[in-house]
C-alpha cells in the first residue's frame, strides 16, 4: 500500500489525478490539499510516501512546500509550466506531469513512481536547491504554524550556530539554515554580507558610523546597530 | 532650431529669392540717365541681404501662433506690428548705408533715393515680412504633415504590434494547457460541463482572433471577450475567483482598440487573485462622467506580493496604446495599494 497526498490550488486539476489514481488500487490517497499550508498541515499527520505536487500555487509554491516538509517524501510535480521540468529534477523529483496529461503518461509516472518507492523508502531533498534564485520570500515553521516573510520585509539576518535569525519589521523568525546557504540565495544587490555573522538589508540602512579605530557599524532605520566588519564595508561601498 | 538654417538647400533657396527681390527692387531704383543698374544694385543688394536674414525672425511669432489655433485679429495684429518694427529696421538700415556709400564715394544720390522713397520702401518692407510670415507658415505646414504622417506611422506599429501580442497572449500556452487540462478533468467527473468549457474556450479564441485584427471595436465586443475568459478562468479557481460589473448601458456602443482591457483583467486574474488562497473578487466598471468615459479594472491582491516588473511593461503598453488611439485627452490612473490594485482608463 502506498499513500499519496494531492496538492493543487485548482479544483478541476485535483478531481482528475483523483480519478486517474482510482485505476492503482494500490495506490491511497490519504488528503486533498488546495493550497501549500494544508500541505504542510496535512504532511504532518499523514506521512504520505508521495505527493503530487503543483507549482503554481498562492503564497507557498510547490518548491517551497517541500522545503517546508518535516520528512522527504517522493514527489510528482504537476504544472502547466514545462520551464519548471529542469528544477523539478534538481529537486529529485520522481517525475513530472505536464498539464494536461494523458492516462497513458500518468501510468508511466505512477509505474516509475511505485518502482522508486519500493526500491528505496527514503531519499534525500536538498531543500536549498529547489527555491528560485534571487528568493522572493522565506518560509518559517514554529512549531505548527507556518511564517512566510517576503524578503523585502526583512531588517537583517543574523548568523547563530547552524541555523540563522531572520529580524523583519520587529519580529524574529529562525531558520535551519547556514548564513552562507542564505546569502547565496539572496538578491546580492539587495543583501549584503556586511559582517561574518550579519547580512543586511540595504533598504533597511539607515547609516553606517564608525565605532572605534578600523571598525564601523551600520545603523538601520529602527536603530539597530550592526557590526561591519572591513571586507563587508569594502562591499558596501561598492553597492552605494 | 529654426528649419530654414537647419537645411543647407532650403537656406540656399531662400537666399536665392531673396536677391532676385533685390535685383528686382534695383530695377526699380533705376533712374535713366541718373541712376545705372551697377549702383542701384550696390545700394540696394546689401540691405535686403541683411532683411533677408531679419525675415527669419517671422518664424517665431509664426511658430507662437499656430494659424489653425489662432483667431484672425490677433494673426493681423501680431503680424501687422512685427512687419512695421522689421521694416522700420530695415529702413534705418537702409539709410545708413546709403549714407556710408556717399561718404565713402563723395555723392549725394544714394541717401536721396532711399529718402525721397522711404515710403515705397516702407511698404515693400512690410510687404516682404508679410511674405516671409506666409513662407514661415509654409515651412511649419510641410513640418507638421510630416510629423502627422509619422504619428499615425506608429499608430499602425503600435496597433500591429498590439495585434501581435495578442495572438501571443490568446496562445499563452499556460492559460490553454490549464484550461485543457480543466477540461480533461471535467470529462470523467462532469461531461456537460467538459462540454460547456469546450465551447467557452472555443468562442473565447474566436472571439479574439475575430476582434484582435479590428483597427476599433465596441466596448461591448470587448467586455464579451473578457467574459469568456473569466468564465473559462472560473472554472478553474471556482470560488475563488469573483466578479463584479457594473457597465453603464451608455457606454456600451464607446469604441476602443480592441484587447484593450483583456491583459489587464488577465493580470488582475495572475498577478492578483490567483495569489490569493482565499481569492478575492475582480471588479470591472464602466461609466460615463462628465465628457470622459472612465473604465475601472480592480482587484485584490497579496500584500506580500514581490514587485513585479511584468505588470510594469504591460501597463506601459496600455498607456501607449490608449495615447495613440486618443492622443492627449485620454489618461491612465493606477493605484497600487498592498491589498487593491487599480487601474483606471479615462477616455475621452
Amino acid at each position: 500500500m502506498i499513500t499519496a497526498m494531492i496538492v493543487d490550488d485548482e479544483a478541476p486539476a485535483r478531481a482528475i489525478l483523483l480519478e486517474y489514481l482510482g485505476d492503482y488500487p494500490q495506490f491511497t490517497v490519504v488528503a486533498e490539499c488546495a493550497n501549500g499550508y494544508e500541505a504542510v498541515k496535512a504532511y504532518a499527520e499523514h506521512r504520505p510516501d508521495l505527493l503530487f505536487l503543483d507549482i503554481q500555487m498562492p503564497k507557498l509554491d510547490g518548491f517551497e512546500v517541500l522545503e517546508l516538509l518535516d520528512g522527504k517524501p517522493k514527489v510528482v510535480f504537476v504544472t502547466a509550466y514545462d520551464e519548471y521540468a529542469i528544477r523539478a529534477f534538481e529537486a529529485h523529483a520522481i517525475d513530472y506531469l505536464l498539464k494536461p496529461f494523458s492516462a497513458e503518461r500518468f501510468r508511466e509516472v505512477v509505474a516509475h513512481a511505485e518502482e522508486t518507492i519500493r526500491s528505496q523508502p527514503a531519499m534525500t531533498v536538498s531543500a536549498s536547491s529547489l527555491v528560485r534564485k534571487p528568493l522572493q520570500r522565506i518560509a518559517f515553521r514554529d512549531g505548527g504554524a507556518i511564517e512566510v516573510v517576503p524578503v523585502q520585509r526583512i531588517d537583517y539576518i543574523e548568523a547563530c550556530d547552524d541555523y540563522v535569525q531572520v529580524a523583519a519589521r520587529g519580529v524574529k523568525h529562525t531558520k535551519q539554515q547556514t548564513l552562507a546557504e542564505l546569502e547565496k540565495l539572496l538578491d546580492p544587490t539587495r543583501f549584503v554580507r556586511v559582517h561574518r555573522s550579519f547580512i543586511v538589508n540595504l533598504e533597511s540602512l539607515a547609516r553606517v558610523e564608525p565605532y572605534a579605530r578600523d571598525s564601523r557599524v551600520a545603523v538601520l532605520r529602527d536603530g539597530t546597530k550592526i557590526p561591519v566588519s572591513r571586507s563587508g564595508y569594502e562591499r558596501l561601498r561598492e553597492l552605494l | 532650431m529654426h528649419p530654414a538654417l537647419a537645411d543647407r538647400r532650403r537656406l540656399a533657396l531662400y537666399l536665392l529669392a531673396w536677391l532676385l527681390l533685390g535685383v528686382l527692387l534695383a530695377i526699380l531704383a533705376m533712374e535713366p540717365g541718373r541712376i545705372g543698374l551697377r549702383p542701384a544694385l550696390v545700394l540696394l543688394l546689401p540691405p535686403t541681404l541683411f532683411y533677408a536674414f531679419a525675415c527669419l525672425a517671422a518664424w517665431y511669432p509664426a511658430r507662437a501662433l499656430p494659424l489653425d489655433r489662432t483667431g484672425s485679429s490677433a494673426l493681423i495684429a501680431t503680424h501687422s506690428l512685427a512687419a512695421m518694427v522689421l521694416s522700420s529696421v530695415w529702413l534705418i538700415v537702409f539709410r545708413l548705408w546709403s549714407g556710408a556709400l556717399d561718404a565713402y564715394g563723395g555723392t549725394t544720390f544714394n541717401t536721396q533715393i532711399v529718402v525721397s522713397r522711404t515710403a515705397v520702401f516702407f511698404v515693400v518692407g512690410a510687404l516682404l515680412y508679410l511674405l516671409a510670415v506666409a513662407f514661415h507658415y509654409l515651412l511649419i505646414g510641410i513640418e507638421n504633415a510630416r510629423l502627422v504622417e509619422q504619428q499615425a506611422m506608429e499608430v499602425r506599429v503600435l496597433a500591429r504590434e498590439a495585434e501581435l501580442k495578442v495572438l501571443k497572449a490568446q496562445l499563452d500556452p499556460h492559460f490553454l494547457f490549464n484550461a485543457l487540462n480543466s477540461i480533461s478533468s471535467l470529462c470523467g467527473s462532469n461531461p456537460s460541463s467538459a462540454r460547456t468549457l469546450t465551447t467557452l474556450l472555443a468562442e473565447y479564441l474566436r472571439k479574439s482572433l475575430r476582434i484582435g485584427s479590428a483597427e476599433s471595436i465596441t466596448l461591448s465586443e470587448e467586455l464579451e471577450l473578457v467574459s469568456s475568459y473569466l468564465a473559462i478562468e472560473r472554472i478553474r479557481f471556482g470560488p475563488r475567483l469573483e466578479l463584479e460589473q457594473s457597465v453603464d448601458e451608455s457606454v456600451r456602443a464607446y469604441r476602443v482598440p480592441p484587447l484593450l482591457l483583456q491583459p489587464l483583467v488577465e493580470n488582475a486574474v495572475t498577478h492578483g487573485v490567483a495569489q490569493l488562497i482565499e481569492g478575492g473578487t475582480i471588479r470591472l466598471a464602466a461609466v460615463r462622467e462628465a465628457a470622459r468615459v472612465h473604465i475601472t479594472i480592480e482587484n485584490r491582491c497579496d500584500p506580500d506580493r514581490p514587485s513585479r516588473a511584468g505588470t510594469g511593461i504591460g501597463l506601459e503598453n496600455t498607456r501607449r496604446r490608449v495615447a495613440t488611439f486618443y492622443g492627449e485627452g485620454a489618461r491612465v490612473d493606477v493605484v497600487d495599494e498592498p491589498e487593491r490594485f487599480q487601474v483606471t482608463l479615462l477616455l475621452p
